[in-house]
């Protein structure tokens, strides 16, 4: 391995080799790859990285949390004195299997899962922790922040904040900060991960929480607000740098009448279709879908069930976009999930088309930073590296492994056009992150 | 667009289609492949697979092709032109006669046609190294070789189809969709080691009736020319042997436009290098010296003393800009280069200035093609859209949304693009009017000529120096058509067809008409707050435009021309009315851009244009008008100076729209499109879009509304305008604004142009396509463009600093070079069918059918309606079993 470390390095060149970067393979403690994968493929979202950091460097005795781990972690890689190498990350491993006895084994797991319960699970430490401190000083700033989001709901570009605040102006600007915040989001959370074969909408973090969408079209919805939950505490920096604003619009087929719900998302989860570009699955995404028979909308205005028109589109963007591809689809013939190895290709840029009309920031700009691809040919056998952009190099994690690539070898990671071949290398996990945070 | 995306991928490949021109049908005898087909292989990480065609001259007439004289001209010409390389334009020019030569004596062309190179191998079968550890073997196929080497039976005329799969290169005779494909008869194939062909071009100036030269780039960087024809084969060049100009791969391949020397290739390293293939590379890494400098960009020359290639070498000054396709345009004039820094660079070939830049909406574009006429540059890229460009607006004009993945290849259709005929009328007192229409039937019919001449995309067809005579009428045909298609709105409106394939396996067609070309921007408006902002900040480039608009204002003002502008506009309104106006105002659309990119309108012609563009141009132009209108005598002393300026103020500031003319239109363009976030009325006007769009521009109101936003944007603008400069400068620029407005007017009020005014007209078409050096005009232009650069280098100064930032995406948002998405037009495909199971890679239209080529190394014909002669055999045998025998 110090070979290829060094080998790393000289491919770079030591003048070329970005100061105060530091590139370390993470060793692998038995199929925990996914883990590895999408750990790179955070600590080269920028943003994320430097607020993982900052909580490292001001907690200095926290209570061992899945956080603190990630934060020790992330911190022993940013301070090596050498530039290139591997490191174990075995505090969090052991600390990951406890939080989660999914992940307590050694069995193959899947990243975008082991994603979704990490940010979810960081969100909350941060949630739990903000309680038990100064509860009041909280509060005030939730209140003062709401009113703020609720006046200048178009500010949030490049903060990216407001979740809140943005949908609650007309209902509530009151935050009760209590530890059912953290609950309702982990609940949701956890129904998240099991809806997601079922329905194609995305992973949606606290539904619960949905507010009315403020002032859309003719929006006639209930403004019922759980107010045990009331989710509408402060952002963590979690939700500012993940979370983003799906809006969905449903227009009733009997009285005409258009209703529409905002529903927060870390990240998308979009459809794969062969031979087509990420663009393309998230206009699809976006798509209207008729929801009739026994999958009826319940019409406020109608007072009873009846065929409606739906579509989900994105009103707030995220700072950092992630994107999962569904490639692993429960076949029902084979009783299990396979592998779709369809080639979708990704630009290095992208903007989305999908924009609901009322969209804060909708041309946003946004740059893939990392991908987490899949390798082989089914979800339970495998394994996960990442790709990731830094300083703009490419490199390649595999694992304790550490190359340098070229960016067009990128295209070899889009999936395969004919089903000949079973095994693939294709893109699982994309991040996209936006230009105006950069 | 929701029903698209709906619509089953999963469909069925068709092998037919019908649009209203009738049913295209796929001819499975007439596919192209490698002569012994495996099952599948992959060629995912390949280089994509590319066709080039080419028409041979026909040895019956026993002398050389339409093209190849006309080349020679034009080949002189044009080096000549570009004298910066004044070097190496003199072997050209000499050389040109060895083509001629050769072409008239095709027995002999084998032998010694190149003119003075090396090997020559008399086996079919060639093993060559190609230095850095590539080698290539070639074989000849399908001509009997006698004893001396000599073919007995090589195939004589006729059309000849290249393409590249993997690590082969095949040349077949391309029989068109009349007879089938001899697949086991290729006439030459090649197999590279170490290295795959990547892209290719024959050379159709140089074409005999045996074959053409065909020059082959590599993934490694190297570039190969080669003589591919029945008999004993030259094995010709290498250029970039051993990678010391550059290593990485060779993307894109053009020859220049009518020459039979000289090429371009572009690498993923972002450079572009001129060669000419008659000189040697050195066997030392050349050095370079600045040549010129541009916004965003450098020209470099070698240092040596002995003229060595490469002979330029182009520098993009942004990240990650492998080049990945470039065009000329159809007159050979202009350059059009995208990259994957998702910029597409329109440059004067000649004087290397830079006209204008597009932006994706994101990510790389990949392809480019110009509009038969020259007039758009459509462009598609990772976006999954196709993006038309005016080149005389310098803006975005329309968005096409259809395609599932990224727009590997955009092609117009030259045969079904339609044209209006000019219905006589309006402009009755204008003798040009008339030549226009002549040469505008002269364009079609040169048009057609082109189509038979060996096709090969338009950047190919060397359109001579006749041509570009011909292409300026041409657009003045579509000007004149489109003001009688506003007319009579019944017309059937002219409008391009487009095709474009995708990675995603389907081919779409577009209908690209007038009246979406002519919508002004903002199109749709937006509610948000942020917009407004962007929109002005964004602006980088174009600041200047808006500057120009307020000092003709001001000018206006100050001359005390508010009175006049309302006449004016009263006169517009009214004007709309009338005949003149509505043939004026329809005009204006079309017609502005004509006007300042098609500048090439002979003088004659000036005075149509200043009408058109005032009409054009609504609320600001219509002021300006007014303005100048009292103005009118000192306006036009300046014009004249103005005139030429301008090329410095093209090189330096891109957004900056080069002429007067143009920045009136563009102006309009601007304020409308800019404005109408701020003023309701200008929004509404611009939706309204056609005809009657544009006299609601001459409202006052409207004016009025524009103005008030023109002000804010003075102080900025005048100020940029002042730093450089010389107060000539910026007065001349309102001069000329009110020039053309003035003409319009005059025009409308049937005034005879002063010779003045007529001649700062001049200055304004001999700036812009004084490259192109047209035939009466020509003389003109040369004159005025070397004017301009005396003077030019003071404008720089002044526009550098605005420009710099130009390049940054995140600026170009909400800028006629990056419109944001809801304020673009948008358009749908014609059709979109799935014709293909790998990534459709190349796409060529010809005159009976066209070609469609995939990764899979397959290249499809389609039968044009009523040209499918064996449409019965079609059905017959099926796609898998090859038809011409595949077996060896």
């Amino acid at each position: 391995m110090g070979a290829n470390v060094s080998q790393l390095e000289r491919e770079i060149g030591t003048d070329l080799f970005p100061p105060n970067e530091h590139y370390f393979g993470l060793v692998n403690f038995g199929n925990t790859c996914y883990s590895n994968s999408v750990l790179q493929a955070l600590y080269f979202c920028k943003p994320f990285r430097e607020k993982v950091l900052e909580y490292k460097a001001k907690n200095k005795r926290p209570k061992e949390t899945l956080l603190s781990c990630l934060a020790d972690l992330f911190y022993s890689i940013a301070t090596q004195k050498k530039k290139v190498g591997s490191i174990a990350p075995k505090k969090f491993i052991t600390r990951l299997r406890k939080e989660k006895e999914e992940f307590d084994n050694y069995m193959q797991q899947d990243a975008h899962e082991f994603l979704n319960f990490l940010i979810n699970h960081i969100n909350e430490i941060i949630l739990a922790e903000r309680n038990a401190g100064p509860v009041n000083s909280n509060n005030n700033g939730n209140n003062g922040h709401g009113k703020s989001g609720a006046g200048g709901g178009a500010s949030g570009g490049t903060s990216g904040v407001h979740l809140p605040g943005s949908k609650s102006n007309s209902s509530h600007s009151n935050s009760t900060t209590n530890s059912t915040n953290s609950n309702s989001n982990s609940n949701s959370n956890s129904t998240t991960t099991n809806g997601n074969s079922s329905n194609s909408t995305g992973s949606l973090n606290g539904t619960t929480s949905v507010l009315d969408g403020s002032g859309i079209l003719t929006a006639t919805t209930t403004p019922v607000l759980p107010t045990t939950n009331g989710a509408n505490s402060e952002p963590t920096w979690v939700h500012e740098i993940f979370q983003g604003i799906l809006t969905s619009e449903t227009r009733c087929l009997n009285c005409e009448t258009v209703s529409s719900k905002d529903e927060n998302f870390f990240d998308l989860q979009v459809d794969v279709d062969q031979n087509t570009s990420i663009t393309h699955c998230l206009r699809c995404f976006s798509n209207t879908e008729t929801l009739c028979s026994d999958n009826k909308f319940k019409c406020d205005n109608c007072c009873s069930y009846q065929e409606a028109q739906k579509r989900m589109r994105v009103k707030k963007l995220p700072m950092i976009l992630a994107l999962h591809l569904k490639r692993f689809k429960y076949m029902e013939q084979f009783n299990r999930h396979i592998k779709v190895s369809h080639r979708v290709v990704f630009p290095l840029e992208l903007r989305l088309f999908n924009t609901s009309d009322d969209a804060v920031n909708p041309d946003r700009l946004y740059d893939l930073t990392a991908v987490v691809i899949h390798c082989g040919s089914g979800p339970n056998r495998g394994h996960y590296i990442s790709i990731v952009k830094s300083h703009g190099l490419w490199l390649l994690f595999d694992d304790d492994m550490v190359d340098k690539i070229e960016a067009s070898t990128i295209e070899d990671f889009y999936g395969l056009t004919s089903d000949i071949h079973k095994s693939s290398e294709t893109g699982y996990i994309l991040f996209y992150q936006s230009r105006d945070c950069a | 667009m929701a029903s698209q995306l709906d619509a089953n991928v999963k469909d069925d490949l068709k092998t037919q289609f019908v649009t209203r021109e009738g049913t295209y049908r796929l001819l499975t005898l007439s596919e192209y492949s490698r002569p012994n087909r495996v099952g599948y292989s992959s060629n995912q990480s390949s280089p994509q697979v590319r066709v080039s065609i080419v028409t041979l001259p026909n040895p019956a007439h026993g002398s050389t092709g339409t093209t190849t004289t006309i080349s020679t001209t034009t080949g002189g010409n044009r080096t000549h032109s570009s004298n910066g390389g004044a070097t190496t334009s003199t072997p050209t020019t000499a050389s040109t006669n060895t083509t001629p030569t050769t072409t008239t004596s095709p027995a002999t062309t084998s032998n010694g046609g190149a003119g003075g190179d090396s090997n020559y191998n008399n086996n079919s079968t060639v093993d060559a190294r190609l230095g850095g550890g590539i080698s290539m073997h070639s074989m000849m196929n399908g001509s009997v070789i006698d004893q001396n080497g000599m073919a007995t039976n090589p195939i004589i005329g006729g059309d000849r189809i290249c393409f590249n799969f993997g690590r082969d290169l095949y040349v077949y005779a391309f029989r068109g969709a009349k007879k089938g494909t001899e697949m086991s008869k290729p006439i030459d194939k090649k197999f590279y080691k170490g290295t795959n062909p990547s892209c290719h071009d024959f050379n159709a100036n140089a074409a005999t009736p045996t074959g053409a030269p065909l020059l082959v780039g590599f993934t490694t960087g190297q570039i190969q020319l080669v003589s591919p024809q029945a008999g004993p084969r030259e094995l010709r060049k290498l250029f970039n042997e051993e990678r010391l100009i550059d290593k990485t791969k060779v993307t894109c391949l053009k020859w220049l436009p009518n020459s039979p020397h000289l090429f371009l290739a572009s690498h993923a390293s972002g450079h572009l290098y001129l060669y000419n293939e008659e000189l040697p590379c050195a066997a030392t890494a050349p050095s370079y010296q600045p040549f010129k400098m541009g916004d965003g960009y450098t020209i470099l020359t070698c240092k040596s003393k002995s003229t060595r290639n490469p002979l330029y070498k182009w520098v993009f000054s942004t990240d990650n800009c492998c080049i990945n396709e470039f065009c000329f345009s159809p007159c050979g004039s202009h350059l059009a280069v995208v990259s994957q820094d998702g910029f597409l660079r329109v440059f004067l070939y000649d004087t290397m200035e830079l006209l204008g830049i597009a932006r994706s909406y994101f990510g790389g574009f990949l392809c480019v093609c110009w509009s038969p006429d020259g007039k758009y540059i459509v462009v598609g890229g990772e976006d999954d859209l196709v993006t038309v460009w005016s080149l005389q607006e310098r803006r975005v004009v329309a968005r096409g949304q259809g395609h599932r993945s990224w727009v590997s290849v955009v092609a117009f259709d030259p045969y079904t693009t339609s044209y209006t005929n000019w219905d006589g009328g309006d402009f009755s007192d204008d003798e040009n009017q008339l030549n226009e229409y002549t040469a505008s039937r002269e364009a079609r019919f040169s048009g057609d000529s082109t189509a038979n001449g060996g096709f090969e995309g338009f950047d190919k067809n060397s359109t001579p120096l006749h041509g570009t005579a011909r292409a300026r009428p041409h657009s003045a045909s579509f000007r004149s058509d489109a003001s009688s298609a506003a007319l009579a709105p019944d017309k059937l409106a002219i409008s391009y067809r487009l095709g474009s394939v995708s990675q995603d396996t389907q081919i779409c067609l577009w209908d690209i008409t007038e009246d979406v070309l002519r919508h002004p921007l903002a199109l749709r408006q937006r509610v948000n707050s942020t917009q407004l902002n962007g929109g002005i900040d964004a602006d980088g480039i174009k600041l200047i435009r808006p500057v120009a608009m307020g000092q003709a204002r001001q000018r206006a003002d100050s001359g005390s021309c508010s009175p006049s502008r309302e006449a004016a506009g009263g006169n517009g309104a009214g004007g709309g009315a009338t005949e003149h106006s509505n043939s004026s105002s329809s005009k204006f659309s079309t017609a502005n851009c004509t006007i300042s990119s098609q500048s090439s309108t002979p003088p004659d012609d000036c005075e149509t244009d200043g009408a058109t563009p005032s009409s054009i141009g609504p609320t600001p132009a219509a002021a300006a008008a007014g303005a100048n209108a009292s103005k009118s005598h000192t306006t036009r002393g300046h014009g004249t100076s103005n005139s030429i300026k301008f090329p410095n103020c093209i090189s330096t500031t891109k957004s900056d729209s080069i002429d007067g003319q143009q920045q009136q239109q563009r102006s309009s363009y601007t304020t409308s499109g800019y404005n109408s976030k701020t003023s309701n009325s200008s929004t509404k006007s611009s939706n309204s879009g056609s005809g009657g769009g544009f006299s609601a521009f001459n409202s006052l109101t409207q004016r009025l509304s524009n103005f008030s936003f023109l002000n804010n944007s003075d102080k900025k603008s005048s100020t940029l305008n002042f730093e450089g400069s010389v107060s000539s400068s910026t007065s001349h620029r309102q001069h000329r604004k009110a020039m053309s407005m003035l003409k319009s007017y005059q025009q409308h009020n049937n005034h005879s142009n002063s010779n003045n005014s007529s001649s700062s007209n001049f200055g304004n078409s001999s700036t812009l396509e004084s490259s192109t050096s047209g035939t009466g005009t020509a003389l003109i232009g040369s004159s005025s463009t070397a004017h301009s650069f005396g003077s030019l280098k003071l404008g720089k100064s002044t526009h550098n600093s605005t420009s710099v930032s130009s390049f940054d995406p995140m600026k170009l948002i909400g800028t006629p070079a990056c419109p944001r998405f809801d304020e673009c037009p948008l358009l749908e495909p014609l059709i979109c069918k799935k014709i293909a199971h790998e990534r459709l890679s190349a796409l060529i239209f010809r005159e009976d059918c066209f070609l469609t080529a995939c990764q899979d190394g397959f290249i499809y014909t389609w039968a044009r309606p009523g040209h499918a002669t064996h449409a019965t055999q079609h059905l017959s045998p099926s796609q898998t079993a090859p038809p011409g025998g595949t077996v060896i």
